[in-house]
């Protein structure tokens, strides 16, 4: 029997009074407790597609968002790791149903106005400045040059080892060249209009009333075409090399078998913790930087790590030996109630306050995941045993990984 | 709702925040990098990593900051948790007069040097934090976040790591959705280190300086020592918020204000350290001008999106860790009787009106006010 759950009038963001979607948007409201009603909204373009899109999207698609949105309210950018993700619309009152007709209307104009776009200097300047933008950090630049190179291993094998400016301008030249053909391109690019709300708590529900958290929700992860098993960046501005190692999550099929799998990952080699935690950060002190994200977009988990350049294969092998048990990381009772602690803890700092559940809850919805995700999820994490985590160890493990580096220039051309 | 023990050891609070998802136990030493002592600079930090080397390891989603004058370290965790979380904290704060081992000193000053190497390639939109620094401890080389030690002073550095509390108040704030212990029964479960000192040290008024510094990228900042007020600190608020939405001055990649002590809770020298600084090409100095050229003519002129900046404002929620943590400086830092905490600032921020922000461009046109201009790698 699952221990008790948040009671479901909580205005925490994480339950859902109205969901519709139909493949063009999708509209979802969530009850929080602000005082007045937000709108978050996105354009999700469709999946797989080239990695130029991306710089498309922020350089071309978002800014004709904004014109269109002018009408709903105050709006400001939504703003994600320093890349504008989006559109937030401070509302004086919401009607789910009205915004449903909305929506239509919005994607369709957003679409137009891609598809005439005509390709000038002020779109070459906005597609570099968004460039500029993705790669201005190591994180940032790893995340692109691996979507690029997803891209390319479905076509043909890729360069194992790149450099920043070569891999931008390219990119930027891709995406020159999308645009030229705005008109083809413009319904891959505004596939779905995504729009996430908040509604207050004392304001009266407007769809069917919400559903109850289920441990036992179906859920269905992408699996991509898996980045190179290594891949290199050069980069003349980076000071400490960058590690990103990724690895899909093993087939899921619920909430609790995700649980299950965060869990395991956690106790073996997550940050604040786990013995690999210990290992990497105060016993050898190689990175300060230690983190695990859940990367529900792509089905996989992104393991990062800050090291001299001289300890990235350390880090490797130390890591790599973790994931063989030739490093002593058991699942054990104590370790999966520490990683319970620490998952739950960071799925809850991403519910509060209100715009930032609005921004996890629209990430969800942008990866087609169902409305109750998030709430069953936190029901899950605290109805999984730790048998179930042990168990789902192996399969976590068992997964390949694949390495993306990014490496300072001045290190790489004196080694 | 905020019941608080100001004079217990430790000083405590218990918060209740209904709509947060989370809870946070918050840990503050009245102890920061400006009060580094001369031979040592980068101690505090040092203790903020060595912190989190101690043992019980990991109990919840943790990290720590080190400001002018505290360190501040949050524990986050689920609601139902809190208990736990409150025992590792004491069970910490217990280690604390012991010094730590060499092993685990050698690994925090490994980190830090790390983390320096880490924060050099991402310096372009902050603030000139580390020039600041400078400035107010009248050292511009001075480094708040590098430790130098060599070898065979680690015995020296982990006994001063383990003097680092004596004498120095500290605090702990819980805050969350449900009440948790009650705040005696934090100081009772978290008692052991450290002491209140009788007398905090005097107040240095501010004086004014200029400093260039070699930087990666040009930036310019003015700054000023203000009185420590709910209104000033809150008309600095609002000024950040008219700044964003002005269009940037020719020659700028971005200009932002700021009271640099959280929420203005933390004094520093005395009252609220307020900047305003630019991004520049780096090429000529431009610290003196950004009042005169950015900041006054903005004050004094019309203020018509002000109210849509007050409702921004007033709209923000903070998160339940700044809750926390702005609680466990006001009981440090804070003076009985004259309210400058967290909640007083968001009320200030309701009230203040165009003729405010007239008066506290006085205020700043008035005041002395340090010019700091980094210039950017290969300009002279």
């Amino acid at each position: 029997m699952s221990p008790s759950i948040a009671p479901l009038s909580a205005p925490d963001g994480t339950v859902c009074d109205t969901g519709r979607d139909d493949g063009h948007r999708s509209l979802r409201c969530y009850v929080t407790a602000d005082a007045a009603p937000l709108l978050h909204l996105r354009v999700v373009g469709r999946p797989a597609a080239p990695a130029a899109a991306l710089l498309l999207h922020d350089a071309l698609v978002l800014p004709r968002l904004w014109d269109h949105c002018s009408g709903l309210g105050e709006l400001r950018p939504v703003v994600d790791h320093g890349r504008i993700a989006g559109v937030e619309a401070h509302l004086s009152a919401l009607d789910p149903a009205q915004l449903w007709d909305d929506a239509a209307a919005l994607r369709a104009a957003v679409c137009r106005a891609v598809a005439d776009t005509v390709r000038d200097d002020n779109l070459d300047q906005a597609v570099v400045r968004a460039a500029a933008t993705r790669t201005g950090t190591s994180f940032g630049l790893a995340a692109l040059a691996t979507a690029a190179a997803r891209a390319d291993c479905e076509a043909a094998p890729a360069a194992d080892r790149l450099h920043a400016t070569d891999l931008t301008a390219r990119l930027a030249e891709d995406a020159r060249h999308l645009a030229d053909k705005a008109a083809l391109h413009a319904p891959a690019l505004v596939s779905r209009l995504v729009l996430t709300a908040a509604r207050p708590a004392t304001h009266p529900p407007a769809g069917p009333p919400p559903v109850s958290p289920d441990p036992r929700l179906t859920i269905r992860l992408p699996r991509y075409a898996p980045p190179p098993e290594r891949l290199e960046i050069v980069c003349g501005r980076a000071e400490l090399a960058h590690v990103q190692i990724r690895r899909p999550l093993p087939p899921v099929g619920t909430v609790r078998e995700l649980a299950a799998v965060l869990l395991a990952n956690q106790a073996g080699f997550g940050p604040w913790g786990s013995a690999l935690d210990h290992t990497l950060r105060f016993r050898h002190a190689l990175t300060y930087l230690w983190d695990c994200l859940f990367d529900h977009a792509h089905g996989e988990f992104v393991m990062l790590a800050a090291p001299d350049t001289a300890d990235v294969d350390r880090v490797l092998r130390l890591f790599r030996a973790a994931h063989t048990r030739r490093l002593p990381a058991p699942v054990t009772g104590r370790t999966v109630e520490a990683a319970r602690r620490i998952v739950t803890t960071g799925l809850l700092r991403r519910l509060g306050p209100a715009p930032r559940a609005l921004a996890t809850q629209a990430d969800v919805q942008c990866s087609g995941l169902p409305s109750r995700f998030v709430v069953s999820l936190l029901a899950a994490l605290r109805a999984v045993t730790a048998q179930e985590a042990a168990a789902a160890a192996p399969a976590v493990a068992a997964e390949p990984l694949a390495v993306t580096v990014v490496l300072p220039a001045r290190t790489h051309e004196a080694g | 709702m905020l019941t608080a023990l100001r004079h217990g050891s430790p000083c405590t609070a218990v918060r209740v925040v209904p709509d947060s998802p989370c809870a946070v136990v918050s840990v503050a030493f009245d102890r920061g990098y400006l009060d580094d002592p001369p031979h040592r600079p980068g101690l505090a930090h040092l203790f903020e990593h060595v912190w989190f080397a101690l043992e019980p390891r990991g109990p919840a989603l943790e990290w720590g900051e080190t400001g002018e004058h505290a360190v501040v370290l949050h524990h986050t965790c689920p609601p139902d948790r809190i208990a736990a979380v409150v025992d590792a904290v004491a069970t910490r704060l217990a280690r604390l007069t012991a010094p730590p081992s060499p092993e685990a000193v050698t690994a925090a000053l490994r980190l830090i040097r790390l983390e320096h190497r880490g924060l050099r390639e991402e310096p372009l939109p902050g603030f000139p934090r580390r020039p600041l620094a400078g400035l107010l401890r009248g050292d511009p080389g001075f480094d708040p976040v590098a430790v130098r030690a060599g070898a065979r002073e680690l015995p020296a550095l982990a006994g001063e790591l383990g003097r680092f509390v004596h004498g120095r108040a500290h605090a702990v704030c819980v805050a969350g959705p449900t009440p948790g212990p009650a705040a005696d029964d934090l100081a009772r479960m978290c008692a052991g280190a450290g002491v209140r000192p009788a007398v905090r040290p005097p107040a240095v008024p501010p004086a004014a300086g200029r400093t260039v510094t070699e930087g990666g990228t040009g930036a310019c900042a003015a700054a000023w020592v203000l009185p420590r007020t709910p209104q000033s600190a809150a008309a600095a608020r609002l000024v950040a918020g008219l700044l964003e939405r002005r269009p940037r001055p020719a020659g700028t990649r971005w200009v932002s204000g700021r009271v640099l002590s959280p929420h203005g809770v933390v004094p520093v020298r005395g009252g609220h350290l307020y900047a305003v600084a630019a991004g520049t090409d780096g090429r000529r100095p431009c610290a003196a001008s950004l009042p005169g050229t950015v900041l006054l003519p903005l004050l004094r002129g019309p203020l018509d999106d002000l109210g849509t900046v007050r409702s921004a404002l007033v709209r923000e929620r903070p998160d339940v860790t700044d809750l926390a943590a702005w609680d466990a400086l006001d009981l440090l830092h804070g003076t009985p009787g004259r309210p400058c905490g967290p909640d007083d600032v968001r009320r200030a921020v309701r009230s203040l009106d165009a003729e405010a922000l007239h008066r506290f461009a006085d205020l700043l046109a008035a005041g002395p006010y340090a010019e700091i201009d980094t210039r950017a790698a290969g300009h002279p």
